[in-house]
């Protein structure tokens, strides 16, 4: 392994993926599903890259292949330099601590049941890190990281606005330290003043753990901020992987084009 | 002409558990025929109460007060709709999931033509009507949208249905809440294309309802901002978006603009914010609602809720730097 790959949080190759027949068009009323086409990316430990794309593009596919929720037809995925899709039991487990993920609707993906304290501790938990006193510590110290004061921690999800629960979403994607953390569409459904505040937010949480970022989103809102280098996925594959001002000032493909003519 | 006319609209929604919940706090706005009008807020300053205000709905457990005017005649009253109700048929409302408002198991036609008939339409006229609704929404060719179920209709084709639908009593305001926020910015941009055609040709006005700035720029004539259930910044939409009078107004859009700049050479750049949140519609407060969070506020801003100051060309702006 060369000194450049050890790197790398997260290197997908040639990822290939076709959602089966019963699945895709009129019937599943989801005719713009994109598969996966020869994807290939690679992101650099404490870097961000992030994916843009039109709904169908492909994007929650690629997703949900990372976090293991769909397996590929074929490809490879490594995550912080561990081949993920060919490990098993401990091993794959293992891999999987190291990647954490954020969605855009935490109302959804925060159990309503559970205090802010166990939603945060419980990846902990599972992951069987340290003990009883130990989880409490860091429970405490990723929820002073994410801006929220001691005293959430006792609050349920239905307590909390929409801002702070994604707060609570990010506190628990990072008490397992993980190296990479995906973002999918995290800011979309937040107001304008909390998607700015957020945003930095998740600025300075890499600066301070240094965790990598695959952030996706369909519109390029602080996706300049935020990202390190940008791709476009269109009909399933990635058709232009830019560093960020190259994107931006002089973007290449069409479907590039046409993203920032709608952004404005 | 003022269309629409909604003056000091009050809406409190009284709670067994919890303290009474100020939606509206007083809201006034002035609708032109054929004119299309954005309105501006975040989650919590009253957007959608006032959109189903105007639309007529039910507010069930509400105490309502304020005044409704449509083309000069008054409304029943506020939060209640009568068949009475002067704004009746004049006002039909899209909101943001089109599958709410659809039925899975019937055909877009049967759909619509139960929309049709709704409003007064003979059985020999239904389906040459339906196909003309269809095809204002530029749903095309509509003989064989007609007959689709849907979920054999992108996200996009719903909402043109669900737009047909609000069209088939010929409303002359069409009251949009957040019509386009489920939508990617391509599909969005063919719906604000759709609704400044049917303005063009058919002079309807168009409220819509939006918590982002940016996409508003080329479509709407005016911005009204709102913020804790009061309109607080009125006017032409360049103005609003590109000197604005109020400091939230002007914050917000600072914020909107460094979420799409890329000036910085690297990355990391922070962008623009407003500290602290929104005030809880349960909070009440004797002064203005925004001065907790304001970097411009004076000492009386905390006691004394500002006056409306309008101007003829800049509009209106309910902040103490402006009163004369």
């Amino acid at each position: 392994m060369s000194v450049e790959a050890a790197a790398l949080a997260l290197r997908v190759s040639n990822l290939n993926f076709q959602y089966k027949k019963r699945l895709t068009g009129e019937i599943a009323g989801i005719g713009a599903a994109a598969g996966l086409a020869d994807i290939s990316f690679e992101i650099s430990a404490g870097e961000t890259l992030s994916i843009v794309g039109k709904s169908g593009s492909g994007k929650s596919t690629l997703v949900k292949c990372i976090v293991g929720l769909v397996r590929p037809d074929s490809g490879d995925i490594f995550i912080a330099r561990m081949d993920y899709l060919h490990a098993a039991g401990p091993a794959r487990k293992a891999i999987r601590r190291k990647v954490q993920a954020v969605f855009q609707d935490s109302a959804s993906s925060l159990s309503p049941r559970m205090t802010v304290e166990e939603i945060i501790s419980e990846p902990l938990a599972i992951h069987r890190v340290g003990n009883a006193q130990s989880r409490r510590e860091r429970t405490r110290s990723v929820i002073d990281a994410v801006g929220l004061p001691y005293s959430f921690l006792t609050r349920r999800s239905a307590e909390l606005s929409g801002g702070q629960r994604q707060r609570v979403a990010i506190a628990r994607a990072l008490s397992v330290e993980p190296e990479l953390l995906i973002l999918d569409e995290p800011l979309t459904a937040l107001d304008l003043s909390i998607k700015a505040q957020l945003s930095n937010l998740l600025a300075e949480l890499q600066e301070q753990f240094g965790v990598a970022y695959l952030h996706i989103s369909h519109d390029l809102f602080g996706v300049a901020a935020l990202s390190d280098r940008v791709a476009v996925m269109h009909g399933g594959r990635i058709v232009e992987n830019a560093d960020r001002t190259a994107l931006f000032t002089n973007p290449v493909h069409l479907e590039t084009r046409s993203l920032l003519a709608e952004m404005l | 002409m003022a269309l629409l006319t909604a003056e000091n609209i009050q809406v409190t929604f009284q709670t067994r558990d919890h303290a009474p919940s100020h939606a509206l706090r007083g809201a006034s706005l002035t609708i032109q025929a054929g004119e299309i009008i954005a309105i501006l807020g975040e989650s919590g300053s009253g957007k959608s109460t006032f959109a189903k205000v105007l639309a007529g709905a039910r507010l069930g457990g509400a105490q309502c007060a304020g005044t409704l005017r449509f083309k000069g005649g008054q409304w029943g009253s506020v939060g209640s709709r009568s068949s009475a109700d002067v704004g009746a048929r004049g006002i039909a409302m899209i909101g943001q999931q089109a599958s709410l408002v659809l039925n899975p198991f019937l055909r877009a036609r049967t759909q619509l033509a139960e929309f049709v008939q709704a409003h007064g339409v003979t059985r020999q006229q239904i389906a040459g009507r339906v196909h003309e609704l269809l095809e204002v929404v530029r749903l095309r060719p509509a003989q064989r949208y007609a007959a689709k179920y849907p979920h054999q209709l992108s996200g996009g084709e719903k909402q043109r249905l669900s737009i047909a639908m609000a069209l088939a009593c010929a409303p002359e305001i069409v009251v949009c809440d957040e019509a386009t926020s489920s939508l990617d910015t391509v599909t969005e941009a063919e719906i604000l294309e759709l609704f400044s055609s049917l303005r063009a040709e058919r002079r309807v006005s168009v409220l819509w309802i939006t918590h982002n700035p940016l996409r508003v720029r080329s479509f709407a004539d005016r911005v009204a901002v709102m913020y804790a259930g009061r309109f607080i910044e009125i006017g032409p939409t360049a103005n609003v978006l590109d000197s604005p009078l109020h400091p939230y107004v002007a914050e917000l859009m600072r914020c909107a603009k460094s979420g799409i700049s890329v000036h910085e050479d690297r990355k990391g750049a922070r962008l623009a914010s407003i500290p602290g949140a929104a005030p809880d519609a349960s909070e009440s407060f004797a002064g203005c609602s925004f001065a907790p969070r304001c970097a411009e506020k004076r000492d009386t801003c905390a006691q004394k809720a500002p006056e409306n100051a309008s101007t003829e060309v800049r509009g209106e702006v309910e902040c103490v730097l402006y009163e004369r």
